[in-house]
């Protein structure tokens, strides 16, 4: 170390501070402190003129001052010329100069050595215009070797004690180095002392390194940052944040450099493993293909890691083998190839281990492990973790460093991370996939419903038509059997035949109602708006009402949007069904209904003999009728209900056995 | 009064019986010529030694080719399709009834199931076409 500073002691105090800081920032110390000054000063305009000088200096330079011009060259020595040319050149060019030793010799007098420091004074065009001096000829080599010692015990003490790693490199060879650079890279100072900058670089930054070596040493810059990776003696990883200065001396020659590391490997490591993670998850969020998660796992998110090589293996149950299915790095040159793909058996190698134990590994050292099978190339360290689904392994996610050491327990928990990732993944896959066949199976079921209801509707229909045939052939047959042989029946006085014929009309009644019933899923669905009051007008006209019974609309009944045919059926059913039960001298239907905002409730009310409360349910149900005669079928309330219910509606019914009953319905009202 | 020809397309035999029976009572100078089913009926109407026929009475219901089929045919042909054709179904779908008259009918009669109703409609049906005035060969 060549720079002197100025000795705390040549200056008294607040004065001496007051110099100091003018004098660094390259403006004149005024007069007034100049008084006090021990130094001898002056300050010189470029050619030499004295401009101000206080009267140390003209002691010293006596002889050397002539109309106000100082010819300095009168005093140096001639030995000493050389560097003092150097210096001024060095002053002119930095600024400043601190504290440079120059040997004098005035006239008649004895060798003496000074110290010299001196600033440029600029214009305000930040044009040189003078130069100040401060000539200090206390010097004595004592002190200025005591003070050399002193502060190179501080910078070693500083030096040692840093947590930063610091290493001085001459022309690329490690010089010297703290103890801390000498942890970090795991190698003691001797042995670094022996190596280059380069050994311990990795080949891809040694270029860009140079690049700024090179910036630096032609003065472009004089210090640089930068984030950079290192072999460590172990060969593992360390990243490191460094500063690199250059160190020249007052001349500006290259002395060396010095650079300064930050360990930032676990931070780097922890940082880009999040991010990672994060890219993972959102990449093979919604993917649903076991292989396509594992290549984008191999592609897109090792590569962030700075992991060299991985290879995800998958578990095959029949062969009890694992094979790869995604890599990346050397076995994975292009696209979503592997190449030389190997398998390797249950319990064999670390990764068939690994796929029996289910417990992950990492091989900090693979040549002393003899599970290790060499795929592509060999390489220092392995670390293999299962991807555990539904607690079987069902694949292996392998990644191969060519660094000793390489992998730490970060790396363990980020993979078991993306493991476990993949594997959910999966599981959500498999249960998506599930879920889906179980929908095509869903809807196929259906269709086979629909096709099998449509064949029923069918059937039915054509059946009735069917069975009516034969029963209007018996009916003609009986009529000409009643026309041809008129006398005989009448002899006979036999009421066969109307009994007969009776049957054949209650036996159309049943058909024609089951053909209305299978009728109510078939007919198109147009909702019109249909007026209800208008429906039982027209009821009213088509059926017969006998004169004692009466039937009455409370109020008037709201529009509704119904199928037409549907509302006719549903009244003309219920009002049928009234009709046939009432038993009083003077019958009355009432129909009514209650507006509850989202539907209807109607109700159909009727004083005839009433129902059973155990019969309350029956009587919906096909062919079931409380009465055998030849006017019920039983078959009318199941249509009601078949109606209700097609409109989501609900149908129940109040009853007083001898006094009469009320059906109840809601009807949704549609929108 | 005029005397009519009838082809009475019908698979059933009793149906067949019945409307020889109402038709005879009625009036036994109509002329009534039965197929069992539409390629019969093409057979008769296709015989150069036959007169067509004034009235086609025609079943939905039937084997082989069925009424609308029939009729569809019948309406495509240069010649036949000016015969008058009613037709006799047991089904009153509204499907049906608005194919049939889509296709070209003279009339629609469901076939009720009281054989006295039956006689009344036929009878009014062939009382109808009797004052009708037809296109004859």
């Amino acid at each position: 170390m060549n720079r002197i500073l100025p000795k705390p002691s040549e200056l008294s105090s607040t004065k001496e501070k007051e110099v100091r800081n003018a004098f660094i920032k390259n403006e004149v110390i005024p007069n007034d402190i100049l008084e006090h000054i021990s130094e001898a000063y002056l300050v010189l305009d470029l050619t030499g003129n004295i401009i101000q000088i206080n009267e140390k200096a003209s002691n010293l330079f006596k002889h050397a001052i002539k109309d106000s011009k100082l010819f300095i060259k009168k005093c140096i020595c001639d030995n000493t010329f050389p560097d003092f040319i150097k210096l001024y050149r060095a002053l002119l060019r930095n600024g400043h100069l601190l504290g440079q030793k120059i040997c004098i010799q005035s006239y008649n007098q004895p060798k003496l050595e000074i110290l010299i420091r001196a600033t440029v004074l600029y214009d305000a065009n930040q044009k040189p215009i003078a130069f100040q001096c401060l000539f200090n000829d206390q010097v004595d080599r004592e002190s200025f070797l005591q003070n050399y010692h002193e502060q190179k015990e501080q910078l070693v003490t500083v030096l040692e004690n840093s947590s930063l790693g610091i290493v001085f490199i001459k022309n690329g060879k490690i010089l010297k180095t703290n103890t801390t650079f000498c942890s970090l890279l795991g190698y003691d100072e001797h042995e670094l002392s022996t190596l280059t900058i380069n050994d311990i670089s990795f080949p891809e930054d040694v270029e860009n390194s140079q690049k700024i070596i090179q910036k630096m040493n032609l003065g472009k810059i004089n210090h640089f940052h930068f984030t950079q990776k290192y072999k460590k003696k172990d060969q593992s990883l360390l990243i490191a944040r460094v500063r690199i200065n250059i160190i020249k001396d007052e001349i500006g020659n290259y002395l060396y450099h010095v650079a300064m590391l930050e360990d930032i490997t676990k931070e780097v490591q922890e940082s880009s493993m999040l991010k990672a993670l994060n890219t993972l998850m959102s990449s093979i969020i919604g993917k649903s293909n076991i292989y396509e998660i594992a290549w984008e796992i191999t592609q897109k998110v090792i590569s962030l890691f700075g992991l060299e090589d991985c290879v995800i293996y998958m578990f095959n149950h029949d062969r009890t083998l694992l094979e790869q299915i995604a890599a990346y790095g050397d076995k994975n040159p292009k696209g979503r190839e592997i190449i030389n793909k190997i398998t390797i058996p249950l319990g064999e190698g670390i990764v068939g281990t690994v796929a029996q134990t289910g417990i992950s590994e990492i091989v900090n050292d693979t040549a002393l492990d003899s599970r290790y099978i060499v795929d592509d190339k060999y390489r220092a360290s392995e670390i293999t973790v299962p991807i555990i689904a539904d607690g079987m392994v069902i694949g292996i996610i392998d990644s191969e460093h060519s660094t000793k050491n390489y992998f730490t327990n970060t790396h363990l928990e980020t993979l078991t991370n993306i493991a476990n990732l993949a594997a959910s993944q999966l599981k959500s896959a498999m249960n998506l996939q599930r879920f889906l066949d179980t929908e095509k199976q869903k809807s196929l079921l259906l269709n086979n419903l629909q096709a099998r209801n449509q064949e029923l509707q069918e059937y039915a229909h054509i059946v009735s038509h069917d069975l009516k045939s034969p029963l209007r052939s018996i009916n003609a047959l009986i009529s000409w059997l009643k026309e041809d042989y008129t006398d005989v029946f009448e002899q006979q006085k036999t009421n066969h035949i109307p009994l007969i014929e009776n049957t054949l009309d209650r036996m159309e009644k049943l058909i024609n109602g089951v053909l209305d019933y299978s009728k109510i899923d078939l007919e198109n669905n147009e909702y019109k708006s249909i007026d209800l009051n208008q429906v039982i007008h027209n009821i009213k006209k088509t059926t017969y009402i006998p004169k004692h019974i009466n039937i009455l609309i409370k109020k008037p009944l709201p529009i509704l949007k119904i199928d037409h045919t549907k509302a006719t059926q549903l009244f003309q059913n219920l009002i049928s069904n009234a009709i046939k039960f009432i038993d009083k001298n003077i019958g009355i239907i009432q129909i009514d209904y209650e507006d509850h905002g989202t539907y209807h409730t109607f109700s159909v009310k009727d004083n005839g003999i009433g129902i059973d409360k155990k019969y309350h349910q029956k009587i919906f149900k096909m062919f079931q009728s409380l009465q055998t005669n030849a006017e019920s079928t039983g078959i009318g309330l199941a249509i009601v209900k078949k109606i209700v219910q097609y409109y989501n509606g609900d149908i129940w019914l109040e009853s007083t056995v001898g006094k009469g009953t009320t059906f109840f319905f809601n009807l949704k009202k549609v929108s | 009064m005029s005397t009519l020809s009838f082809l009475l397309i019908e698979d059933d035999e009793i149906e067949r019986m019945k409307f020889q029976r109402v038709v005879s009572k009625y009036e036994p100078n109509h002329i009534i010529v039965e197929a069992t089913n539409g390629e019969e009926a093409l057979e008769i109407l296709n015989d150069d030694n036959q007169p067509l026929p004034d009235i086609i009475l025609l079943d939905l219901n039937m084997p082989k080719m069925n009424g609308i089929e029939f009729l569809t045919l019948l309406k495509n042909h240069d010649r036949f399709k000016y015969l008058p054709t009613i037709v006799l179904s047991t089904s009153n779908n509204h499907q049906d009834l608005l194919e049939c008259y889509k296709t070209g009918i003279a009339g629609y009669i469901v076939k009720p199931l009281k054989y006295e109703d039956y006689a009344l409609k036929i009878q009014s049906m062939v009382s109808y076409w009797e004052s009708n005035e037809l296109i004859k060969g």
